[in-house]
């Protein structure tokens, strides 16, 4: 069977785009082999339990889900005080204060709890698939992120491919680094070493709730890196 | 009839007793069968093991006393018997008949060359007689796993004198990801020597195959070392995680 | 200017005076200090007395956030399980002994500090935990200097003290559909200043650095002291001994991540 990957993120509880996305899925050829979600899976868009309980249907095994948490999943995290941090100063700042509440209001100890089971990202073949960055769950990387920030990500990324959700922008863009001499002194000698970055590839894989009416994702061939990007209307 | 050939191999620690077996062993058609015992290491011992994982088809006999060793002595084949450095090779109780005694010594080593039918010098220069013979300690670790990096750390201060002048270190070690190695090390002989003993990784619980640490040394500060190993073990908890993983990953592989 | 940069004190009074002296002779203009002024060594709160009484500005060390904080190094930045759990005891011993007032101290103690195009840190721009090492990767050391907003970028942390000069680096992004962007840095430097007071470069020696900004020359310097009084003082505190062993040898290994693009994921 050919590999092919769906890759979605971002459905912050908008239970209809993903149910309209799961039709859309269905219809692909050659079929889906493995449906991967970056995170962002609850959010203030709907019904965030019907969500997590969606993504754990019988259905859905076929697919093989590989779900990962993201910038929401963090803040519920240190809401609900199982997180790093027992306040939530990034909710507040880009959500405002009224977001503490609903978002407390939102979701079932039982579904952070599952949440709180997931992973920070995935390793697959020579890609890396995570919502934010190889460094946090919350930076935004895009194509006018500064380029030495992109080239730090995708050094640290360890993979010819990046997938990332959190700008919620579909996007693919190749970064190369060439030509830098370092030169390097210490108490017994001094070094001098070329580095080089061999082209890369960032992939933002869209959006699936953020924009009402409209879902985006991509589909990805690992055989031939084969980039579809998708949009959904519901 | 009895026609055992018994091959003795006496000598100082790191004079290459097990070495020089070893150069036996490889030379050997294995028509016969072949026997080894380390008497004056405990029934089990760093060099046994070892040489059991190493050359499958030789048959280790655990020992704790010489005597014992002749009353199971096979009828036939060859058998060889490395003496430990402490213990005396001129009140060793030996069979009468079919015996050779092979020393590793310098021609310095007149105790040796009196009592050896062959000397055979060491293949390398060893620092100079301490008048006090060191002690040997044996610590058994069976069941322990270690964190890589510590038992790196580890190796690394006891080799370099941070628990007294170790002049000998021998050891098996099992590691989480289910192997086990042996390390070598004999003061003045460079750097510690690893071995895979390529045995079946050990991914379901404690291995229960026998590991330890041997250390020959002067003044060894031996509850810190016991302090030492405690903190580079691995917990049931850090051991079970890190036995899931790499179950995982040998099933991604298989 | 002539600036002296110090860092990595870790409690060893006998190795910070040593270095003092050696500044002193230097003719240096001003010092300053990149943290990590306890743990470890035998002295915590008379390193802490000195550093305040010359006044030297220093920012805040990840055994300084630790001691404030209560422990929170991540797991990960330790390169060994037994490195951790000698770290906890060191921790353990240095929260008991140090006094109120340093503890203040240390807790209001800056991130980073800043002079024209000096930026100074602990460990980088991103963490006090994080490890700039002179092998890593170069584009990433580059970006680790632009994100300080700096030319220059003095750390600590690993205790061996390095200059890197990067140079020439292009990075070309090219986005699908648009004209690729490229992006040519000018030259950068990460200066480290080694450990004052727990070496790691394989002598027991104390090391520092100076920086000149007239001439742009790093002079990365080594100052002998009488480290067998700080082993005598460890043992004497009840510290474990291993530390003394491993000072005298100059192969202290506090923390150290093995990876230098080390991800915290906690």
């Amino acid at each position: 069977m050919i590999a092919h990957w769906a890759i979605l993120s971002g459905i912050e509880g908008n239970l209809r785009a993903l149910e309209a996305v799961l039709r859309d899925l269905q219809r692909q050829r050659p079929p889906i082999t493995t449906l991967y979600v970056l995170g962002d899976i609850i959010g203030l868009k709907g019904q965030n339990d019907a969500v997590v309980q969606r993504l754990q249907m019988p259905d859905l095994e076929p697919l093989d889900p590989q779900i990962c948490i993201g910038w929401w999943e963090e803040q519920c995290f240190n809401l609900f005080g199982v997180g790093l941090s027992g306040e939530v100063p990034e909710l507040i700042a880009q959500q405002g204060e009224a977001a503490v509440g609903q978002l407390w209001e939102s979701i079932s100890r039982s579904s952070v709890q599952w949440l709180r089971s997931l992973p920070f990202g995935f390793h697959e073949l020579d890609c890396l698939l995570v919502h934010g960055s190889p460094v946090s769950a919350s930076e935004v990387l895009t194509p006018a992120t500064s380029p030495a920030v992109l080239c730090d990500r995708l050094i640290r990324a360890d993979a010819n491919q990046l997938f990332c959700g959190r700008s919620g922008e579909l996007f693919d863009c190749w970064v190369r680094a060439e030509a830098l001499t370092s030169e390097v002194k210490t108490l017994d000698g001094r070094e001098t070493q070329t580095f080089d970055l061999p082209q890369r590839r960032l992939i933002g894989v869209g959006s699936v709730g953020r924009q009402s009416g409209m879902a985006s994702y991509v589909l990805y061939q690992p055989g031939n890196n084969q980039l579809k990007q998708c949009f959904v209307r519901y | 009839m009895d026609t055992c050939q018994v091959i003795v191999v006496a000598g100082r620690w790191g004079a290459g007793k097990t070495h020089w077996i070893r150069q036996q062993l490889a030379a050997q058609s294995w028509q016969e069968a072949l026997f080894y015992a380390c008497p004056g290491y405990g029934a089990m011992g760093v060099d046994l093991v070892r040489m059991g994982y190493l050359y499958p088809r030789l048959q280790v006999l655990p020992t704790i006393s010489l005597e014992k060793c002749w009353n199971t002595l096979p009828k036939e084949g060859q058998f060889f018997l490395e003496v430990g450095y402490h213990l005396d090779v001129h009140r060793l109780q030996l069979p009468v008949a079919s015996v050779k005694r092979v020393a590793i010594a310098t021609p310095q080593e007149t105790e040796f060359c009196h009592w050896a039918d062959e000397v055979i010098e060491p293949a390398v220069s060893l620092p100079a007689i301490a008048p006090t013979l060191p002690e040997l300690w044996q610590v058994e670790l069976t069941g322990q796993v270690f964190d890589p990096p510590s038992l790196d750390e580890l190796l690394l201060e006891l080799t370099e004198g941070a628990y007294g002048q170790v002049q000998r270190l021998k050891g098996i070690f099992e590691l989480p990801d289910g192997q086990a190695f042996a390390v070598d090390f004999c003061l003045g002989l460079g750097e510690i020597e690893y071995t895979n003993l390529n045995v079946p990784p050990w991914l379901e619980g404690r291995p229960q195959r026998w590991s330890g640490l041997e250390l020959i040394g002067y003044h060894l500060d031996k509850a810190a070392v016991r302090e030492l190993i405690a903190d580079a073990v691995l917990s049931d908890t850090v051991l079970a995680q890190y036995q899931v993983h790499y179950r995982t990953q040998v099933e991604a592989e298989g | 200017m002539k600036y002296a940069v110090i860092s990595c004190i870790h409690g060893n009074y006998e190795a910070l005076n040593a270095v003092l002296l050696d500044i002193d002779r230097q003719r240096v203009d001003q010092i300053y200090c990149l943290g990590d002024l306890v743990g470890y060594g035998p002295y915590p709160n008379e390193v802490v007395e000195m550093i305040r009484s010359l006044d030297i500005p220093t920012c805040q060390g990840c055994w300084d956030e630790d001691i404030v904080m209560g422990l929170n190094a991540c797991e990960c930045s330790y390169p060994s399980q037994l490195a951790e759990k000698r770290g906890r005891r060191a921790h353990e011993w240095t929260n008991r002994v140090l006094h109120p007032e340093v503890r203040e101290y240390l807790a209001q103690l800056p991130m980073s500090l800043r002079q024209g195009n000096l930026c100074f840190v602990h460990g980088s721009p991103n963490s006090q935990h994080e490890y700039l090492l002179p092998r890593m990767h170069g584009f990433a050391a580059l970006e680790r200097v632009l994100a300080a907003q700096a030319d220059v970028l003095f750390c600590g942390h690993t205790h061996i003290p390095y200059v890197r000069y990067l140079r020439e680096g292009k990075i070309r992004v090219h986005h699908r559909g648009e004209t690729p962007q490229e992006f040519q840095a000018s030259v950068k430097m990460i200066v480290n200043a080694g450990s004052v007071g727990e070496p790691r470069h394989g002598r027991p020696n104390a090391t520092y650095v100076i920086y000149d900004t007239d001439t742009q020359e790093v002079t990365l310097r080594e100052v002998p002291y009488d480290y067998q009084k700080t082993c005598a003082a460890i043992l004497e505190q009840g510290l474990p001994p291993i530390f003394a062993w491993r000072l005298a040898r100059g192969m202290e290994f506090a923390e150290r991540a093995d990876d230098p693009h080390h991800v915290c994921q906690r």
